[in-house]
């Protein structure tokens, strides 16, 4: 009994964690293969530029004419936004459920030194979760979601350095969760990067090297470096690509190798993004030094219309320990773009680990409000 | 409605070379236009209609030189975003100012080769001016109808569209129009296209 109500808190704590709609690598299914003419940071997420405050409000459900402030010649660019998640998590072996709810508010700017100097950050206040599990196993903080200096000398590179979220080859916060769980469990989400993007016609290549973020244990702060290398094969609607790691940490060595793919056509699409880490303890005594871990995410997806994208999404975890544990997660779910303000996101998740006992299913309701400068 | 920068292009056209046997006559029985619009921050989007007709027919002496027309319905342009097709309607094509602006034809056509791969030139009619284009086709004759495969690139300035922007981001001047196209014989007589 107790176990499973550890386990339904976990749920509830991993699922409450959901990152909220932002980047759209879906748009490739419109011919948009990369993140910068929609996005001040051309890794996506954040901020958008004035024409992807435009595309924003066209896809949405109100499409109305907007008049946004020039994102290329305003100096201070702000918006706010406030995320409520509520979830519904069961444990179908054993009958017993607990909903849950979190409250998000971020705070996200750029400042435009020169032109071509700029200071971006985003932070946040996040809420306890809410549960009606007795033994909640979060508190309220303060995050730093990122803190960069951007140098972009020409269009089609930037480097960046500060705190951030690691790139990566589909661009989406969730999946990329998905995987550090599985591959780096407790480490940091933001570590401190310096990366440059650089883009021509057809290659799209981010090297970056990394350090903590130092909200990590200290035994796993990885230094290190990696690639995310993408070509376009296909008119802009199909990014294949492969991504590379190598770090090290006091207590271990990794390194991986990764692979992915960006497909859009027309209403809809696929992104997957696929990685084989290998974790070996600096510990001599233990029996096996050498720990494998294979994360996958694909999805597909399709827009009925332009507000509204529909998804199915398979994950796999499969860790190659001392013994051999495997995770499927299945998510369809709903994004409905109403307004250039509001999303609404619906998902139901199903997670299997190959014990009847341990599958979970989690219904979960995100609404995002933000502000539109 | 209408007012700052604005969007988007997409110049439906029709490409394409008829085929035939000398004196021969065809309709179309069924044609994609797929409109590529490179975007100037990288990237691009594609306009794409299936309203095409028209009819063409080899001269007996010159079998390179086909009479008739064929013609793009180019209010059923769609991009996948309904804002940018309302403005490349409104604000670049300006289809509302009469059939010259609605309709692209394409007439005049002159191509090297009835069969296989070959080239070709013609006359565009389009934002009320005419240009020559030139492109690539290939023509495959199947079951008695002809599948047409072309392509060719125009530049929206030479039309005296305006330049199409929307927020800062613009369109390319240089923009390819594609054709998929299948044509059928038909027994009616194809009259000249208009000079």
């Amino acid at each position: 009994m107790k176990l499973t109500r550890i386990a339904l808190s976990l749920l509830v704590f991993m699922g409450a964690h959901v990152t909220a709609a932002r980047a759209s690598p879906t748009m490739i299914r419109l011919g948009y293969s990369d993140c910068v003419s929609c996005h001040i940071s051309p890794q996506g997420g954040g901020l958008l530029t004035t024409y992807g405050k435009g595309v924003d409000e066209a896809q949405s459900l109100r499409h109305q004419e907007v008049h946004p402030v020039d994102t290329a010649a305003t100096r201070l660019l702000y918006d706010f936004r406030f995320v409520t998640a509520s979830q519904l998590a069961e444990m179908l072996g054993t009958d017993r459920s607990i909903t849950s709810t979190t409250f998000r508010l971020q705070g996200r700017t750029s400042l435009l030194m020169s032109a071509h100097n700029r200071l971006s950050a985003a932070f946040g206040l996040e809420t306890p979760v809410l549960s009606t599990a007795s033994s909640s196993t979060t508190a309220g903080n303060i995050v730093v979601y990122k803190a960069l200096y951007q140098y972009r000398p020409k269009e089609n590179f930037e480097l960046a350095i500060g705190r951030d979220e690691m790139p990566s080859g589909i661009g989406l916060p969730d999946p990329l969760a998905f995987i550090r769980n599985g591959n780096d469990g407790g480490d940091t989400a933001y570590p401190t990067q310096v990366k440059a993007f650089w883009a021509t016609h057809r290659l799209q290549l981010t090297p970056y090297a990394f350090g903590p973020g130092g909200d990590e244990p200290a035994a796993l702060r990885q230094y290190g470096g990696g690639m995310v290398a993408g070509v376009d094969v296909w008119k802009h609607r199909a990014i294949v690509g492969v991504s590379s790691r190598l770090s090290a940490a006091a207590a271990f060595r990794r390194n991986s190798v990764g692979a992915y793919a960006r497909l859009g056509f027309g209403k809809w699409g696929v992104l997957a993004e696929h990685d084989f880490t290998s974790r070996t303890t600096r510990d001599t005594t233990v029996q096996q030094p050498q720990s494998r871990y294979l994360a996958g995410h694909t999805q597909v997806f399709f827009a009925p219309v332009e507000w509204l994208v529909t998804s199915v999404a398979a994950e796999h975890l499969v860790v190659d320990a001392l013994q051999q544990t495997h995770v499927y997660r299945l998510t369809p779910g709903v994004q409905a773009r109403i307004s250039d303000n509001l999303t609404l996101i619906v998902n139901m998740r199903e997670a299997f680990t190959g014990v009847v006992a341990s599958r979970a299913r989690t219904f979960s309701v995100q609404l995002a409000v933000k502000s539109v400068q | 409605m209408i007012r700052q920068a604005i969007l988007w292009s997409a110049i439906g056209v029709v490409g394409v070379a008829g085929s035939a046997r000398a004196a021969d006559a065809y309709k179309v029985s069924g044609a994609e236009i797929v409109v590529v619009c490179p975007l100037t921050v990288g990237g691009s989007f594609e306009a794409r209609t299936k309203s095409v007709s028209g009819e063409v027919a080899a001269s007996a002496a010159e079998p390179g030189n086909l009479s008739g027309a064929l013609r793009v319905d180019l209010q059923t342009l769609e991009t996948g975003i309904a804002v940018r097709d309302r403005h490349m309607r409104d604000n670049y094509l300006e289809i509302e100012k009469g059939p010259d602006f609605a309709v692209a034809t394409f007439d005049q056509i002159r191509i090297e080769k009835l069969d296989g791969k070959s080239t070709f030139k013609g006359t565009l009619l389009l934002h009320g001016q005419r240009q020559e284009v030139a492109g690539t086709a290939d023509l495959q004759q199947r079951d008695g109808r002809i599948r047409v495969q072309a392509q060719f690139p125009i530049k929206v300035s030479a039309f005296q569209i305006p330049k199409p922007s929307y927020l800062g981001v613009g369109v390319r001047d240089e923009i390819q129009i594609k054709v998929v196209m299948t044509v059928e014989p038909t027994a009616n007589h194809v009259a000249a296209a208009r000079p």
